[in-house]
C-alpha cells in the first residue's frame, strides 16, 4: 500500500459533473485505488488539484 | 409519511466544529433523519468510541461503501440483524484483547447484539501514521493482505458483518492527542482508520468499520465535550458493534433477486461540509446532477463551492437550516417562496430578444 501526493493540472473546459471521473482515470495509472480525496486546490498557471491518495500497486 | 432520501457525510479527520471527535454529529445525523426520513451515513458521523444509538431512519454505511452507492453501484436493503464477527490485530496485547472480549460479550447480554466470532490476524496489520499532509489525518497500513485474510475467513463462517481492531502504536503525537481532546486539533488516527475499513468494504463487500486499541492515556481535566464519548471506557467498540448490529446489506447494482430498500436512484441531495466537498462522494453526487447542501461547518479544508461552480448547490449556516431546506424538499415546497426578497417569475422572450 502507498500514500500518494499528486498535483493534477485541470483542464480549463472540464464541468464540476466530469471531474471525478477525470481524477479516477488519473489516479488508476497509480494503482488499484483504496482511498482518496482532494485536499487543497490550487492556481498556478492553471488550476491545480492537490489530491492525497491510498493505492495499492 | 413522505421522505427525502439523504447522504450525510462529515469526512473523517479533517477537524470538522461538528463531527470532527467522538461521535458529535450524531445529534445533527438525528436531526438530518427526522428532516429527510431516510439519512445515509458512515460511522465517523455515528461512532462515539462507548456511545452510539440506532436510529430506524439512519442507513450506517462504512466510507467506501458510501461511496459505492453515492455512484449507484450498490443499493441498501434493510435487515433486522447483522451476524457480526471481529477482526483482532495480532499486535494487541492479551489484557487489551480482553477488554475487547468483555465489550463483545456486554454488547451480546445487555443489547441483544448477535456477535458470533473473532479471529485474530496472522501477521501484524502495521499501522503507520503519516504526519506528511501537515494538518491532517492521514497513513496507511504495511500488511493489508493479513486483513483481507482474516476477513475471508470470518465470512466463510457465515459472517455478514464485520468490526475491526488494530493496535495503534503508543508513539502517537501525544501533544496533537492532547490538542485533539482539548477540541483544538484533528483526530490524528482517524484518517489511517478510515483505510483500514476502506480496505474491508473494496475486497470484502460486507459493512464493516473500525475500532483503534490504544493503550489508556491519563485522565484529561480540561476535555472539549465533543471528545467525551472516547473517554468513557476502556475501548472503542461499542459504538461500532451497535452501528453494525443493523446496519444495511450492501447489494451490488443491477439486481433482481434481492430487495433492496433504498436504491441509489431515490437520493434527492447530500449534505457536506461546505468546505469540504472534494471527495468521492460529493463529486458522485454532482455528477448525477443531485442537491449538494453544503453547510458551514469549519475544518482544516477549503474545498468550496467556487472551485466547481456547481449549479445544485445550496450554502447553509448551521444543520439547522439544512434540516429546514430537507424538509422542504421533502414536503415540496419551492425553498424560494421562503426567502426575502422574492423575485418575479423569469420573462424567456427576454432572452430570446
Amino acid at each position: 500500500m502507498q500514500s500518494i501526493y499528486y498535483e493534477l493540472p485541470l483542464p480549463e473546459y472540464i464541468n464540476a459533473k466530469d471531474l471525478r471521473k477525470f481524477i479516477i482515470g488519473e489516479i488508476t495509472k497509480k494503482g488499484e485505488i483504496v482511498r482518496w480525496s482532494i485536499y487543497d486546490i490550487v492556481i498556478l498557471e492553471k488550476k491545480i488539484l492537490k489530491i492525497n491518495a491510498l493505492v495499492l500497486n | 409519511m413522505r421522505i427525502t432520501p439523504t447522504i450525510l457525510v462529515i469526512p473523517t479527520g479533517i477537524g470538522c466544529e461538528i463531527g470532527g471527535f467522538a461521535g458529535d454529529a450524531l445529534p445533527s445525523a438525528k436531526l438530518l433523519a427526522s428532516a429527510s426520513g431516510c439519512l445515509v451515513t458512515h460511522p465517523n458521523v455515528m461512532n462515539g468510541g462507548s456511545l452510539s444509538e440506532k436510529d430506524e431512519r439512519i442507513f450506517y454505511v462504512e466510507g467506501y461503501s458510501l461511496d459505492r452507492f453515492a455512484r449507484a453501484e450498490i443499493g441498501l436493503k434493510k435487515v433486522n440483524q447483522q451476524k457480526i464477527g471481529i477482526i483482532f490485530d495480532k499486535n494487541i496485547e492479551n489484557e487489551i484483547l480482553l477488554r475487547h472480549l468483555q465489550v463483545a460479550d456486554a454488547c451480546i447480554a445487555t443489547l441483544g447484539i448477535d456477535i458470533n466470532s473473532y479471529v485474530i490476524t496472522d501477521e501484524p496489520v502495521g499501522i503507520v501514521i503519516s504526519d506528511e499532509l501537515s494538518g491532517l489525518s492521514s497513513g496507511y497500513v504495511k500488511n493489508p493482505d493479513t486483513l483481507i485474510k482474516a476477513g475471508e475467513s470470518l465470512i466463510n463462517q457465515g459472517i455478514t458483518a464485520i468490526a475491526i481492531v488494530t493496535r495503534f502504536p503508543d508513539e502517537i503525537d501525544i501533544e496533537n492527542v492532547n490538542l485533539y481532546r482539548e477540541g483544538k486539533g484533528i483526530d490524528v488516527i482517524a484518517g489511517v482508520e478510515a483505510v483500514i475499513s476502506h480496505l474491508i468494504s473494496k475486497y470484502l463487500k460486507v459493512p464493516c468499520a473500525h475500532a483503534p486499541a490504544l493503550t489508556p492515556i491519563d485522565l484529561k481535566v480540561n476535555l472539549d465535550p465533543r471528545a467525551a464519548a472516547e473517554e468513557i471506557g476502556y475501548t472503542f467498540l461499542p459504538s461500532v458493534l451497535i452501528g453494525l448490529s443493523t446496519a444495511p446489506d450492501l447489494i451490488d447494482l443491477p439486481n433482481f433477486n434481492d430487495k433492496v430498500t433504498i436504491h441509489p436512484n431515490e437520493i434527492e441531495s447530500i449534505v457536506a461540509p461546505s468546505g469540504a466537498l472534494g471527495g468521492e462522494a460529493v463529486l458522485a453526487c454532482m455528477e448525477r446532477n443531485l442537491n449538494i447542501i453544503a453547510v458551514k461547518n469549519e475544518g482544516v479544508l477549503n474545498i468550496s463551492n467556487k472551485w466547481f461552480d456547481y449549479q445544485r448547490l445550496f450554502t447553509v449556516e448551521n444543520y439547522f437550516e439544512a434540516a429546514g431546506l430537507l424538509i422542504a424538499i421533502r414536503e415540496g415546497i419551492n425553498y424560494k417562496s421562503i426567502q426575502r426578497p422574492l423575485k418575479s417569475i423569469k420573462d424567456c422572450n427576454q432572452d430570446l430578444k
